[in-house]
Formats: C-alpha cells, structure tokens, sequence
C-alpha cells in the first residue's frame, strides 16, 4: 500500500435511519481509505450497508458523525450548492449494478457517455465525438453501438457503456457498485477484464460486491462489512487464506468453488452460531 | 389415477430430444436435449440467462407457459410418458411425485395468509391429513428444514421471514407431499452466500435422508459442481456438455464450459485453492 494521501478517507462514518426512537445505526464507525492505483473491495451481505457507504461518500446519505475526504476534499459538511460543484467537476464516478435503469432509455449511448463532458462544455462538438469514441474503444465498446439506445444493445455492452460515462470526466475515484452481478458469465469475465485495464496511478477503484469470487479477482486490499461494521480488512489474498473474523471465516467457507467447498455443513452451523452468540 | 413410482424404477426422469418451440415470435427454443435422473441422483444444469435450462425444467414439470410448446420429444418420470398425464393425471403427479422450487420464494407465497396454514393446505388436499394432522406434519417439516421456531414461523407472515427463511418455509411445502424429484431452478441465486449455503446443505440432507432425487439448475457452476454427480452445460437451447461433474470439471470438451471454468480459476477462490490450503476452520 503506498504511503501517500489516501485518495478517498473514510474516518469514523456513522450513519443513522429513522427518526427518534426508530433510530438505527446503519453504519458504525467505519474506517476505510482508497488510495491512487489501488482496487479496494468492500464485501458483505445484503443490509451490511455497502451502498450506504457509498451513498454518504457522494453526499446522498447522511453523515451523523465521522469525516470523509475525496481527494483531499473534507466533503462531510459540504452544502447542497457545494456538492453540485462537486460532482460537476467528477472527480468521484458511480456505477451501479443495473445499467438498465442509471442509463436514460430515452438517449442513445454516444449522447449518455458525453452528457458529462457537454455539462462543462468548453469542447467543440468534434472534440467531444472524439472523446467519447477514445473512451469507447477503452472500455471495448464497438464505436456502431454509439447510436443505439440502451435497451438495444446486451447487458454487459451497457454496463461498459456506463463505464464509460464514469471515465469520460476523468474521475479520481471510480466507486462500482456490483458492476457484474447483473450479468452472465462470459460477459462478466469480459467486464472484468475491462476494468483491470483500468488501473493507473491516476485513479482509484472502490469495488462493492457481495460475491467473493469477482473481489478475489481484481481486488488488491478488501473491506468485509458485517451489519454496518469493518470486521476485517487487509490484502485480499491473504484475507481469502487465513480470515480471522468469525464472519470472513463464515464466508469463504460458504462460498462454493469448483475444488469442493472449504468447509462443511456442521462446520459452518458451528461457525454461525458462534457468531450469532457475539452479536447478542 | 397415474400409477407410477414402481418401487424397482431406477430411473427417475428421463428426457429424450426434448424441442421446444416459442409460437410468437417463431423460435426453437430448446433443441434436442436428452437427460437421465436417476432415483437418489442430483443432475445439475447450468447456462446463462436464455439458454433454455428453465424452459426445460417446466417442460418436465409439464408447466410451459402458453406461447411456448412443446414441438417433439418425450419426458418420462418413473416411466410413464407424460404426454399421456392428461389434467387430472397431472394434479395426481404434481406435488406427490414431482415438485419444484424457484428463484424468488416470496412471490409463490400468499403475503396475506400465515406461512404454517400454506403448507397445511398442502397437506390436507393432496395427503388428506385433518386440520390436526396437517399441524402437527407441517411442524415437523418446518423443524426438518431447519427454522430455529418451527412454532413462531408458523404463525408468522411472508414479510416477516427474511429470504432464506422464506426458501426454507417454501421447500418444506414442496417436500409437504413426499415427492420423489424436486427441481430448485435458481433456488439460491438471490440468497447471500452463507445463506445459499445453508439451503445447499439441506437440499442434500433431504437427498441423503429421503432419498430425494435432484435437479439442481443454476448459472453458476461452482454451485452445481458442489451438490451435483452429473453436469449439464446447455447453451442457446441446446445442451454443450453432459457428464459426471468430476469429468466435466477437469476435463471439459466445450469452449462455454471451459470458459465457466477459466472464470472461476481467475478471478475466484479457485485461484487460491490452487496454490495453497484453506485455514478457514
């Protein structure tokens, strides 16, 4: 891990839902730092509170206490004018899951990838068309899909098609929120490899799944959240090799792989009701 | 009645060049698949999205929907040819002999009537139990499945149980008439791992204690390969690959299935196991 400053600084987050009594802490005093050239993961289940992590880092959840810096940035108590500047200038990108549904259906791809370089204008029109076919032909999207909407092209063209718009503003800190849950094996490979093209000492990835078997892949350092806390974090392989919470444990020992599963059925009812009598 | 289940009938299910064709638009949808279940056996299929492998599935169940038939071929289940089933030899085969589970247990529940009456309608209409019997057989099913209350799920509703709970509740129901086969099309996909574990774990329990023979259909491979002796790669309606899982895993003939494979090795927890143990327990 480089000794620089961190990319994106997450100190301390807490995050609340509902009101008085109702009040839940969703997020408890989660630390976690992405910095340049790194692809960082962030596991865990369902409700763990991984979108909402990224949600507070993009300013769309709120932070109750804790501090978040992107790029240098303190962002926690930006106000609503100082956010719009923010994601104006793009130097944090979101991509999520379903492509479907954060592409316009009503735009062709060419016009989606180059909205965010149309809102800061200053470019002619060739030079954007030139920018959007440069960044096209980086995420392998065939420069003939450009024209089409996005419910005409496969599922895995849209995804690189949303990639695309999130690299088009040259962002510091790409966050991908299940990027290749939604899609088919072949195409997840290919998505995959995609983004390890990616890599550069310019740009940081925070990658957001449930699925161990894509974090393992690409992922340097990983983040494993358990109801709204880090239980453990390190470098991927290792975390993969000899976990340590009861709950990473749990995990990789459920997860099936091709040369037989790491545990077995009374292992890991063990190993739950282990972990159910710590969280009482 | 269809008198089926000779206790000797060693084969379960058996599909011979099963094709399947779409009426609007016009399609062949499933093309020559053939496969053999045998009794106690678990067949997994695996295949993208639109590869036919549900299609197939409520082929054998005898459920295609309506702008789909079936153009050719036969599916026997212990034998009997089901085209010959007719209504009612289906009502007698659906539940008792066959039965299966899907992808979303929450939208085959009702949401507005307790989980334990569900299942004891089940029991009361195809075993004929009375309101006490069918209490007493649902309580030992919800125990069986593993729900930590049997007593409280009982009398809890669909949006109280989380979805693992719900998968458990609805296998429960499908095993409720004793049927010999059951079919889980994606009955994990939308669980979290440790939960899709856990319903792995039963559906082989309920394998090796009743004997139960499986259909295991997912697009993940991992998952067949762990519960399944035989493999099915099908890809755009056709079947690519058929074989024991240790075969197919290590020596793979078709480019889809290797590709299924290089992806686990790559970016999985393959690519650890290969090079060195686990110290997970």
């Amino acid at each position: 891990m480089p000794e620089t400053t961190p990319l994106l600084n997450v100190e301390n987050i807490q995050v609340k839902f509902g009101k008085r009594r109702e009040r839940k802490q969703v997020i408890d005093s989660v630390d976690l730092q992405v910095h340049a050239g790194e692809i960082v993961g962030l596991i865990g289940e369902s409700g763990s509170g991984k979108t909402t992590i990224a949600r507070a880092v993009l300013g769309l959840a709120h932070v109750a206490g804790g501090q978040i810096r992107v790029a240098g940035e303190e962002v926690t108590d930006f106000s609503g004018s100082q956010w719009r500047d923010f994601r104006r200038r793009g130097v944090v990108q979101y991509v999520f899951q379903d492509p479907l549904r954060s592409l316009d259906p009503d735009v062709v791809i060419g016009d989606s990838i180059s909205e965010p370089l149309r809102i800061r204008s200053g470019l002619s029109k060739d030079e954007i068309k030139a920018a959007v076919c440069a960044q096209a032909a980086e995420v392998r999207l065939d420069e003939g899909l450009l024209d089409r909407f996005p419910a005409e092209i496969s599922g895995g063209q849209r995804q690189r098609a949303a990639i695309a718009r999130a690299l088009i503003s040259q962002p510091k800190l790409i966050i991908l929120d299940e990027p290749v849950s939604a899609l088919d094996a072949a195409t997840r490979v290919q998505v995959l490899e995609m983004l390890l093209s990616l890599r550069s000492d310019s740009v940081g990835l925070l990658y957001i799944s449930h699925d161990i078997g894509s974090v393992i892949g690409i992922t340097d350092r990983t983040y494993v959240l358990y109801r709204g806390k880090v239980v453990e974090h390190g470098a991927t392989r290792m975390l993969a090799t000899t976990p340590k919470h009861l709950y990473t444990r749990l995990l990789i020992g459920s997860t099936p792989t091709l040369s037989g599963k790491a545990l077995d059925g009374v292992q890991r009812r063990e190993l739950r009701d282990e972990l159910e009598a710590l969280s009482v | 009645m269809v008198d089926l289940v000779a206790a000797e009938d060693e084969i379960a299910v058996q599909v011979h060049d099963l094709r399947i064709r779409g009426t609007f638009p016009e399609a062949d949808l499933v093309r020559g698949v053939s496969f053999t279940l045998r009794r106690g056996g678990t067949l997994g299929i695996v295949g993208e999205s639109g590869s036919g492998k549900t299609l197939t599935c409520a082929a054998v169940l005898g459920i295609l929907p309506t702008q789909v038939e079936l153009s050719s071929g036969t599916v026997e289940i212990f034998g009997a040819n089901t085209a010959s089933f007719g209504k009612q030899g289906w009502v007698d085969v659906r539940g008792n002999v066959i039965s299966a589970v899907f992808q979303d247990p929450g939208s085959y529940l009702n949401p507005s009537i307790r989980l334990g009456k569900q299942i004891n309608e089940v029991l009361r209409v195809k075993n004929g139990l009375s309101r006490k019997q069918a209490k007493e057989e649902t309580l030992r099913l919800l125990r069986a499945v593993h729900l930590r209350d049997p007593e409280l799920v009982y009398d809890q509703y669909v949006h109280e149980l989380s979805g693992g709970m719900l998968q458990r509740v609805v296998i429960a129901a499908a095993i409720a008439p004793g049927p010999k086969i059951l079919i889980a099309d994606e009955a994990t996909t939308a669980l979290d791992v440790t939960v899709q574990a856990e319903v792995l774990d039963l559906l082989t329990e309920l394998k090796e204690r009743d004997g139960l023979s499986l259909v295991v259909v997912s697009h993940d491979l991992a998952v067949v390969a762990q519960i399944c002796d035989e493999v099915l790669v099908m890809r755009s309606g056709e079947i690519v690959e058929y074989g024991p899982t240790a075969e197919v895993l290590h020596s793979p003939q078709d480019e889809y299935t290797k590709l299924l494979i290089s992806e686990h090795e790559r970016y999985g927890l393959d690519r650890i196991f290969e090079s060195q143990e686990l110290e997970v327990a």
